[in-house]
């Protein structure tokens, strides 16, 4: 269940919005990736993990997840807050109040929880944003 | 051996047009009495009715884009009755059903995320509901 939001997310994320590409890919050069980056990646890069979906049963056998996922962009601390702020926008813009298709379910409706600000984090800023998605089985 | 019912083993069949996804109801099976209490007696004397009444709730999400119509089309423009089927457990059947009127429909949403739907029923003529009861051991 929780792999087809996943999925469903990343789809989002990568998503062709005009052009092969669209404006989060452009700005963190298609670095956008579940969990962790690879060894040695660039930045800015664009990491999200999701909780554990909360599951509300029905009669019948369907059954709604609900899950809590955190988009967070790394950047060097000389790329400036502005830009980390803007390619933070740019995720919202993507995510926010948008109707993604997921596999096996109706659809996953996503809704922004928090936005996040720049800190910084070592050597790198980073910016949290968490969202949230809902998605009912089809079966 | 006895088995214990638990609520998700549940169903609920609605009557016609009630498009939702459902996961609790409720019902009250109540008659009227009467005292028939005389003189001389030490305790209450009560009589019961034949005549038994079914009122209830099922709760859920609203469903749209399907065939079977509206979450209120049981109510508006709707006074036929309709059979209702309440499952403790499908297999093996223990099953209470009757027909019925829906009496109101609480609908509401919130940008909180949720979206909710109360069917409001009543038994609605004078065919007595069939009760189903695995009683084998």
């Amino acid at each position: 269940m929780s792999v087809d939001l996943m999925k469903a997310v990343y789809a989002r994320l990568t998503a062709d919005t005009g052009g092969g590409t669209n404006p989060l890919r452009t700005s963190v050069s298609d670095r956008i990736y579940a969990l962790e980056a690879p060894a040695r990646s660039a930045f800015p890069l664009v990491l999200y993990t999701m909780d554990p979906p909360d599951v509300d049963h029905f009669f019948g056998g369907k059954s709604r997840q609900t899950a809590t996922f955190t988009v967070t962009i790394f950047g060097k601390v000389d790329t400036g807050p502005d830009v980390m702020v803007d390619i933070e926008k740019q995720v919202a813009d993507l995510l926010d109040q948008q109707s993604l298709a997921v596999d096996n379910h109706d659809r996953g409706f996503v809704r922004v929880l928090s936005r996040g600000t720049p800190e910084t984090d070592g050597e790198v800023f980073r910016v949290d944003a968490s969202f949230e998605i809902v998605a009912t089985s089809t079966s | 051996m006895p088995i214990v019912a638990i609520g998700s083993e549940g169903n609920v069949t609605m009557p016609t047009n009630s498009s939702a996804l459902i996961n609790t109801w409720s019902a009250s099976i109540s008659r009227a009495t009467s005292v028939i209490t005389g003189f001389g007696d030490t305790g209450a004397r009560r009589l019961a009715s034949k005549v038994v009444d079914i009122t209830g709730s099922a709760s859920g999400t609203p469903q749209y884009d399907v065939s079977a119509g509206s979450a209120v089309d049981g109510i508006i423009g709707n006074q036929a009755a309709g059979s209702i089927t309440l499952t403790w457990v499908a297999s093996p059947a223990c099953t209470l059903e009757f027909d019925c009127i829906m009496s109101s429909v609480a609908l509401s949403t919130s940008m909180g995320g949720e979206a909710a739907v109360t069917f409001n029923f009543e038994c609605a003529d004078e065919n007595a509901p069939v009760f189903t009861w695995e009683e084998t051991d």
